[in-house]
């Protein structure tokens, strides 16, 4: 009986600890750019590129890594385990590659609010949670010409 | 018969349930039912958290909608109780200073929101008051126990404990695109200092630098910073936690414990990224002081000649394989000569090339460099020392086994090196370990090597705590 158990069950909790969540990608309403490629938003992720075309320095928010989202990012993009993230931003400011940590906060609410008002931000939130930023001054970017949700969207 | 039947299948039935019941309970001890209780009752008290945490969160994203709850509260009539008589006036006052405390309140907020929507359009985000300055730090302990003492910076004893670097790392943002960064380390070293003490802690500023951040393309550092020579240097130098084996490899071992090559210097560098169709192209370039007459002797008050040194490094990391980097990089320096030395009269111009090819990705971590440092006297004589390194590691959860092999041949007449405090040897070793992650910023490292040393052997067992904080 528990030998049943164990099978039914080890592999859809296992399946549901590596589902990913689909990830919308919100930035200021004042940002030109609509639309991204995968590659350029891999680039600002891994904070290789730093700068906005515009000039616009790029400030990176995330949710906490415990989040689906975050770790949606960290197993796609980063390729790393979620342990080592940490590590992963440190050696970059000690490096001097980057002046300070992403951003990284609990409430998809604070989360809008500072896209709201920093010109340069970008962050990464669940799908579901676009419908409750409809009135504030940030809008969704599409990658690869695709919106969350669309097929070819890449984050999902 | 079928009358008969049916009593005794229920009966049979009955049985059964009743056995399969005393075996399912025989098989539940009570230290197995203490458990399943203490089980149950824990996944209880994570669902309760969970659903407080949402809630908390669910009211933390209410409180900022602020505009709407504002309009609410604003457009909400104050005088919504009758004043039919005393007891409702009270009421009444008591609810018009609740939402005047609660419109106050958001009234505040919305205004610190404004503030730093101000703060944030002039490009600084910082005011004197909010500048914050982070410090973290790195240290690690060692075991080690080795069979053979080579060299006269090795009269110790064979086994014994030492204490690794205590490194202070502090960074500070002065505005959105300056920053400031110091690196300073207490080591503890052997021999003695100015009063003749042993065992003296020198304290080392490592990095001291303010560093403009003005576009992919272009930022400037001015201050004491790493030399941009291969991949060592610039990336982990004085982090052990950072770097996977115990030991920097002898190649780009500090100055001031022998190593061969600068890796710190005084002046100003300029580095960039070039994000490319394909690839990425990365340069740094540094003006810096350069040496001084020996390995050991730092310039970062003054420089005893006006020859200042150049480093120049070209990194590319192509999109087709990810994790991968890979670029030259050289440096040119005149170290002036040391009149207090008479093998050491002349001037010896430096140039040394490098090359590193790196790979990490996923759980893979490959790390090869390649050294020749030319010295070339004014009086004629040339000298090529060759060094390098190999390192492979491979991440199975939290445990991290790895083998590096190291490389120096110097050339024996080079009078910089043979004129030095420190003992130079041609070095041929291989290094075995594993790393545990005993936690998030704890790591423990044990290793064992086998080198040659100017033809003697050398098999040394280590062990390191090694941490952030």
């Amino acid at each position: 009986m528990r030998l049943i158990l164990v099978i039914v069950f080890v592999p859809i909790v296992i399946f549901m600890t590596n589902a990913y969540a689909t990830i919308a990608v919100i930035v200021n309403k004042s940002n030109p750019v609509s639309d991204i490629s995968y590659n350029e938003l891999k680039q600002i992720l891994e904070a290789r590129k730093q700068y906005w075309d515009n000039g616009e320095k790029i400030i990176l928010i995330f949710k906490p890594i415990t989040s689906v989202e975050t770790r949606t990012l960290i197993d796609m993009v980063y390729k790393i385990k979620y342990e080592a993230f940490d590590k992963y931003w440190f050696l970059k400011v000690y490096d001097n590659k980057i002046m300070e940590f992403p951003k990284i906060l609990n409430s998809t609410g604070t989360i809008n609010i500072l896209v709201s008002e920093i010109p340069g931000a970008i962050a990464f939130i669940g799908k579901d949670e676009i419908s409750r930023i409809a009135n504030i001054n940030i809008k969704v970017l599409g990658v690869n010409g695709k919106m969350p949700g669309e097929d070819g969207y890449p984050f999902k | 018969m079928t009358r008969f039947l049916n009593p005794i299948v229920i009966f049979i039935i009955t049985l059964l349930l009743i056995t399969t019941k005393c075996v399912y309970a025989q098989e539940i001890s009570a230290d197995e039912y203490q458990q399943l209780k203490n089980r149950l009752k824990a996944e209880f008290m994570q669902k309760l958290k969970e659903e407080i945490k949402k809630e908390l969160i669910d009211e933390l994203k209410s409180e900022y909608t602020i505009e709407p709850r504002q309009k609410q509260v604003a457009e909400k009539p104050i005088t919504t109780v009758k004043v039919n008589d005393l007891k409702n006036e009270s009421k009444e006052v008591s609810t018009r200073e609740e939402e005047t405390v609660k419109y106050t309140e958001h009234q505040k907020w919305a205004e610190e929101i404004e503030l730093d929507k101000a703060r944030y359009r002039l490009g600084e985000g910082l005011t004197f008051g909010e500048q914050l300055l982070v410090i973290r730090g790195f240290g690690n302990v060692n075991a080690r126990y080795r069979d053979n003492n080579i060299g006269e910076g090795f009269d110790s004893g064979n086994n014994f404990f030492s204490l690794g670097e205590f490194d202070l790392f502090m960074t500070s943002k002065l505005s959105n695109r300056i920053s400031f960064l110091n690196e300073t380390v207490f080591e503890f070293d052997r021999g003695k200092d100015t009063e003749g003490r042993t065992e003296p802690i020198e304290i080392d500023i490592e990095r001291l630098l303010i560093h403009y951040d003005v576009n992919n393309l272009l930022k400037i550092d001015v201050g004491k910073f790493f030399l941009p020579i291969g991949y060592w240097i610039p990336t982990y130098n004085h982090g052990v936690w950072f770097q996977t084996t115990m030991d920097r490899p002898d190649i780009v071992n500090f100055q001031d414990k022998g190593g061969p090559i600068p890796t710190h210097d005084t002046g100003i560098k300029v580095s960039g990224s070039a994000l490319l169709e394909g690839f990425d192209l990365n340069y740094t370039c540094a003006i810096t002081n350069g040496r001084g007459v020996n390995t050991t002797q730092r310039q970062n008050f003054d420089d005893m000649n006006d020859k200042k040194a150049l480093s120049l490094q070209f990194e590319v990391q192509p999109h087709i394989v990810e994790g991968l980097r890979l670029g030259p990089s050289v440096y040119y320096d005149v170290i002036p000569e040391d009149e207090t030395n008479p093998n050491r009269e002349n001037e010896i111009r430096e140039i040394i090339y490098g090359g590193h090819i790196v790979y990490t990705m996923r759980n893979v971590e490959l790390l090869t460099e390649a050294f020749v440092v030319n010295h070339d006297e004014v009086s004629g004589d040339v000298f090529n020392t060759f060094g390098g390194y190999a390192q492979f590691a491979y991440t199975i959860n939290k445990f991290k086994p790895y083998y590096r092999y190291d490389y120096i041949d110097y050339d024996n007449s080079d009078t910089f090196y043979s004129e030095s405090k420190f003992d130079f040897f041609d070095t041929n070793t291989h290094t075995i370990g594993l790393r545990y992650e005993l936690s998030h910023f704890n790591a423990i490292k044990f290793e064992y090597s086998h080198g040659v040393f100017d033809d003697e052997d050398v098999n040394i067992i280590g062990l390191q705590t090694a941490f952030s904080f």
